[in-house]
């Protein structure tokens, strides 16, 4: 009897849902409280009927009116309640109040079902609702600006154009509750087998009142007691079960990643020590080889044979800079960045002896440099202009010659100039993928011409102050001082050929009789092939190199090279 | 306490006049586009954008925020990061601590 009776209300609910559409416009049902007990409040559409005639005069009073509403909030196609009550006094026209068992399954398992009531004397309606919350509660750590180091739990209107009094008042009381109640955590790391459990701080910040003005918004910053995992893990924060409904799911956060340090590519850097980028705190290799090799001795009698000895050698490549950058960034209507970087230790060296079989530069740079990058065209194609400024001390691995000096270097950045290929992209919208709401694709242009220009100018004037080389005493001066200028050409010939030309003049002050012009210069051009698989690229290669670079204490290179590059990840499925 | 809405007029209009041919080709999709479609490969140019428009979103609240929620702003907005993003991120930093 039961079983047909449920029946029935599943058919008079489909009915309703499949023909409500038709004639009705937008009825709402919210999932209230009244500090007594969960129900679901109605706002019908087409109105409910005020309950007077045409003259104004009620001919109904509201008591009778609700009892000719039929209506029934069905959970997973359950009845769970059907009585129904007068409006509470946040603007809805009936409710429904619901017994704690209902919301089990929480709010999104609730459909009300309004099988009948009048929207005129003599006229009746019906619909089908799903129940909503006003007010919903998210972790969203894009609020992090604010609160860096916690968890930012997000209270707010499900609907910002819809500020219901009842929904201002509800977020009120959440922000009591939430100062009262702290949820429980639980992190599980992505590399570890289990979730740990971790606390919140009892103290915790609150940002922004709720009121009309602040958008019927706040959070509050959750900050751990201990810090989480480092890498990559997910955190969940649960409220009590008797906390409030919006409050009562557990926040899962997934794949949260806390700045695990991710190692840069693994590179030769071809670079000068001294003209390296600094782009990490800390960028150390070491390298250790041993080989046993036959080396002629001279033996007790003075005759020569041959001794199997063992050969070891170790490298160090370091790149220290304690603090990066020591300036904030540009004050409110500014445009220029200033990057000081106080102290930087760029060194190459290697154990054994200084010969032509060392494995390193053996060059030590101490310094500190700072640069004002001044925007003029902050634009798609910007034009900005880098002023660095150095100060640096220059010594071999034993310090048997050691250089001081400060420079200045001019690098413009011309918008018209600064145009390659790659930034050149284009919007196009999904082709199989008719969705409408579907971001579209950005296109690279293969085909055309691009390219970028990078001047540069600069001085550096320093002094020799240590020099225990034998020729020492026959140099002619130990003030070190050089202008240099010239610079960088990036043409893209389509994204399939690119050529690249440096060239550097140096004008050396400290040589001016037997070596006053010394030039560097570089020429490339990279044909990049298709791909060999979706996880590889190659490309080939032909540079022409010629001269030298400070401190031209090596003979010119003068070399061609001709290469095959190729760059392949995901070997056996496993990426890093 | 600026909304999701006023912010995303704002950096509509930052972007429009600072990327304005990018902006126009993306059309009524813009907030799908990273920061990088509008500003190629410059994290500082990006930099500048949003923290323009944060600073008109506070000046609009007559509110200012510390330097290091500014610089935060910077750092989590990225070349990377797609503008409804950015816009969620700018309009949380203009919150105020409340007293306790």
């Amino acid at each position: 009897m039961k079983m047909k009776a449920n029946i029935v209300r599943c058919a008079v609910l489909l009915f309703i849902a499949y023909s409500a559409p038709l004639v009705v416009a937008d009825p709402a049902a919210h999932l209230r409280n009244d500090g007594k007990s969960y129900y679901v409040a109605v706002k019908a559409d087409p109105a409910l009927w005020d309950g007077k005639d045409g003259k104004g005069a009620r001919v109904v009073s509201p008591y009778d009116l609700t009892k000719q509403i039929v209506a029934s909030v069905f959970q997973k196609g359950r009845q769970v309640a059907n009585v129904v009550e007068l409006a509470d006094s946040y603007g809805s026209d009936f409710i429904l109040r619901l017994p704690d068992s209902a919301l089990a399954d929480g709010v999104s398992a609730l459909t009300v079902a309004v099988q009948s009531y009048p929207v005129g004397e003599g006229r009746m309606s019906g619909f089908t609702s799903s129940v909503s919350n006003e007010v919903s509660a998210t972790v969203e750590l894009k609020g992090r600006a604010a609160c860096p180091a916690g968890f930012p739990l997000l209270v707010q209107f499900s609907d910002a154009d819809v500020m219901t009094p009842y929904g201002l008042q509800r977020i009120k009381d959440l922000r009591d509750y939430m100062e009262k109640t702290r949820p429980a955590v639980q992190v599980e790391s992505n590399t570890g087998k289990e979730a740990k459990p971790r606390d919140v701080k009892t103290q915790t910040k609150f940002f922004t009142d709720p009121d009309k003005d602040s958008g019927g918004r706040f959070f509050q910053c959750l900050e751990l007691t201990d810090e989480p995992p480092s890498g990559t893990f997910d955190i969940e924060f649960k409220y009590p079960e008797t906390a409030p409904i919006e409050l009562r799911r557990p926040f899962l956060s997934k794949d949260v990643a806390n700045a695990a340090h991710t190692l840069a590519p693994f590179t030769v850097d071809e670079s000068q020590v001294g003209k390296r980028k600094l782009e990490q705190n800390l960028d150390a290799s070491f390298q250790f080889g041993s080989s046993v090799e036959d080396k002629k001795e001279k033996n007790a009698a003075g005759v020569e044979e041959p001794v199997r000895k063992r050969n070891s050698k170790g490298t160090l490549d370091l790149r220290l800079a304690p603090f990066l950058n020591v300036l904030s960034l540009p004050d409110p209507g500014e445009k220029t960045f200033k990057f000081y970087t106080p102290l930087l230790i760029d060194a190459r060296i290697s154990t054994g002896k200084i010969n032509e079989d060392t494995l390193a530069l053996n060059r030590i740079i101490l310094g500190s440099e700072y640069e004002i990058r001044r925007f003029t065209n902050p634009s798609t194609y910007p034009s900005y202009q880098r002023y660095i400024f150095s100060f640096r001390n220059a010594s071999d691995r034993d310090f048997k010659q050691a250089e001081w000096k400060g420079g200045f270097e001019f690098q413009p950045v011309i918008s018209a100039l600064n145009r390659p290929l790659r930034f050149r992209r284009k919007s196009v919208n999904p082709i199989l993928d008719k969705d409408p709401e579907r971001a579209p694709r950005d296109v690279p242009t293969t085909i055309g011409f691009g390219g970028q220009v990078l001047p540069l100018i600069g001085v550096e004037a320093g002094k020799t102050w240590r020099n225990k080389h034998t020729f020492a005493a026959i140099e002619k001066t130990t003030f070190v001082r050089r202008f240099y200028f010239g610079g960088t050409i990036n043409l893209d010939l389509t994204a399939y050929v690119k050529v690249s030309v440096k060239d550097v003049l140096y004008v050396r002050g400290e040589a001016q009789d037997d070596d006053p012009l010394h030039n560097y210069f570089k020429g490339t051009i990279e044909v990049p092939f298709p791909a060999i698989t979706r996880r590889s690229a190659s490309s080939a290669f032909f540079s022409f190199e010629r001269g030298g670079e400070p401190p031209f204490a090596t003979p010119d290179v003068n070399a061609v090279k001709i290469g095959y590059r190729v760059q392949w990840d995901g070997w056996f499925g496993q990426r890093r | 306490m600026a909304s999701d809405a006023r912010v995303k007029a704002i950096l509509a209009d930052e972007l429009s006049s600072r990327a304005a041919a990018r902006f126009a080709d993306a059309g009524d999709k813009w907030t799908k586009k990273e920061m990088g479609f509008f500003f190629p490969e410059n994290e500082n140019t990006v930099d500048l954008c949003v923290l323009a428009a944060l600073d008109r979103a506070l000046e609009h609240d007559g509110t200012t925020v510390p330097k290091k929620v500014r610089n935060n702003v910077a750092q989590l907005i990225s070349t990377s990061t797609k503008a409804k993003d950015a816009i969620v991120t700018i309009a949380l930093a203009t919150f105020q601590p409340t007293p306790k």
